[in-house]
């Protein structure tokens, strides 16, 4: 039987349409050592359905100062390109630091940290008793808003 | 005197400790089965699949070469060497410097990634936003990222790259990142060969090494040796900064036939004509930099590009030899 586990700290907020290149630091405590820390980050929605009406002018802008092209089908290409999904990491510091951070894009990740057997993108290790912080790196919010939650539990 | 071995380097790739599809033993068999001899991994602000490579470079016969991408909101900059995730919340776009600084304090070689390509709304972050201010301390420039022909202009790297040796940046290496994440797109794209000095035992100190010296040749595949002579006969390597001129280009091109050469220098630039195994250099002002197309000098032709060789310097260097 898994045991239960204790929620050690819960964080929500939203974020609105157009934030981009934004971080978000939550700091909190823990008092005793657990073998595993669970970390659960989840955001909707995921993806835009509907591009913005902005979308193409941002494109054609972003197309000719970075790589210098404006022609039709390298704008109808980058267009295409587009997923429209909001796209947030998320970084773990432990009081022995960094435990990594995770570059995936998913609009929920359940991240387990361990001596052994963490989740890829951190580090195994004790999860000592002390500071702990998680960063929300934002890199857009392509949605009119977006909403996400952030979870730690001890086993 | 030193000896120098040709190594088939993939140096920036991806696996699940990041954006990847690959675990880090299947993305060390896919590249060694692709040729390459020594293989980096550069996650996204991740060192986690570090305990992983070594391993798997031995069991493949390989070595490995740990690193990371650093990540941020206004571009990548890859930590060849680094060991340790860096917090890159600190970085502004006005001070890229700031990020090999840090690179270097940790050991590693800073090396600007994929310098034009595509970034917000398309893929956030991949575009060059910041204002470099000093191009000392970049360690290298990644020429040709082939993760996306498409939206990567390779062809405007390679400019940026000999524009910066013209103003002085003499030091910055050329080298190709597949950028690798096991995508259904990579075919066999490009390599670079790392000239490592056999006398350094630990072959992620030779690749570093063989980096920092431009002993490096960025080619599609197979090697295309790239050499000097000068004018006191001394076979001369990427990278040789040397005291005699630059008397004649030696080429061995694999056996691939029909290549244009092209050089590079401080002045300008020039077709030499079609490659042969000797060719009689002109005048060579401050830098040489040699490239071999198929056909049309366009980057879609290109089988082959040198590093810098240094001819005329009044401080000779030593004369590497090869045993490969």
């Amino acid at each position: 039987m898994k045991p239960l586990s204790q929620c050690l700290f819960s964080a929500a907020g939203e974020l609105p349409y157009g934030q981009k290149y934004y971080h978000i630091s939550y700091t909190f405590e823990i008092s005793k050592e657990y073998k595993v820390l669970e970390v659960l980050l989840e955001y909707e929605p995921e993806k835009r359905t509907k591009p913005p009406k902005d979308l193409e002018k941002e494109v054609r802008e972003a197309a000719r100062t970075e790589i210098f092209r404006e022609d039709p089908q390298t704008i109808s290409d980058l267009i295409n390109l587009c997923p429209l999904k909001n796209l947030i990491n998320l970084a773990i510091k432990g009081p022995d630091g960094w435990r990594g951070e995770d570059h995936k894009f998913l609009c929920r990740r359940e991240i387990c940290l361990a001596e052994e057997g963490s989740t890829p993108c951190f580090s195994n290790g004790k999860n000592l008793p002390g500071q702990y912080e998680l960063v929300l790196h934002v890199y857009a919010v392509f949605t009119d808003s977006l909403r996400y939650r952030v979870e730690v539990r001890g086993l | 005197m030193k000896q120098i071995r040709w190594v088939n380097a993939q140096l920036h790739n991806h696996t699940v400790h990041s954006d990847g599809k690959a675990t880090v033993p299947e993305m060390v068999e896919a590249l060694a089965n692709r040729g390459a001899e020594l293989i980096a991994l550069t996650d996204h602000n991740s060192v986690s699949g570090h305990p992983q490579l070594l391993p798997a470079c031995r069991e493949k016969g390989v070595h490995g070469l740990r690193g990371i991408e650093v990540t941020t909101f206004y571009g990548h900059v890859l930590g060849l060497g680094v060991k340790e995730y860096i917090d890159w919340r600190g970085y502004s776009p006005e001070c890229p410097e700031k990020i090999c600084r840090d690179i270097r304090k940790l050991g590693g070689l800073a090396g600007l990634a994929h310098p034009i390509r595509i970034g917000y709304p398309a893929v956030t972050g991949c575009a060059w936003l910041y204002h470099i201010s000093d191009y000392d301390a970049f360690d290298y420039i990644e020429i040709l990222n082939t993760s996306d022909f498409q939206f990567c202009r390779n062809d405007l790297a390679i400019e940026l790259w000999i524009n910066r040796l013209r103003a002085g940046n003499t030091h910055l290496a050329a080298v190709s990142g597949l950028d690798y994440h096991a995508r259904p797109w990579h075919g066999k794209e490009t390599v670079t060969w790392l000239g490592m000095d056999s006398g350094i035992a630990d072959p992620e100190s030779a690749a570093l090494d063989a980096i920092r010296s431009q002993r490096a040749i960025v080619c599609k595949d197979s090697l295309i040796r790239i050499e000097v002579r000068d004018s006191y006969r001394n076979r001369q390597l990427p990278g040789s900064r040397f005291s005699g001129t630059a008397q004649e280009l030696l080429l061995d091109t694999a056996g691939k036939e029909n290549l244009t050469v092209v050089l590079w220098d401080q002045n300008g630039s020039q077709i030499l004509g079609t490659a042969k195994p000797s060719m009689p250099l002109p005048r060579i002002e401050q830098f040489l930099v040699v490239a071999l197309y198929r056909g049309v000098p366009d980057v879609l032709n290109l089988e082959a590009i040198s590093n810098p060789f240094f001819p005329d310097c009044t401080r000779g260097g030593n004369h590497p030899v090869c045993n490969n």
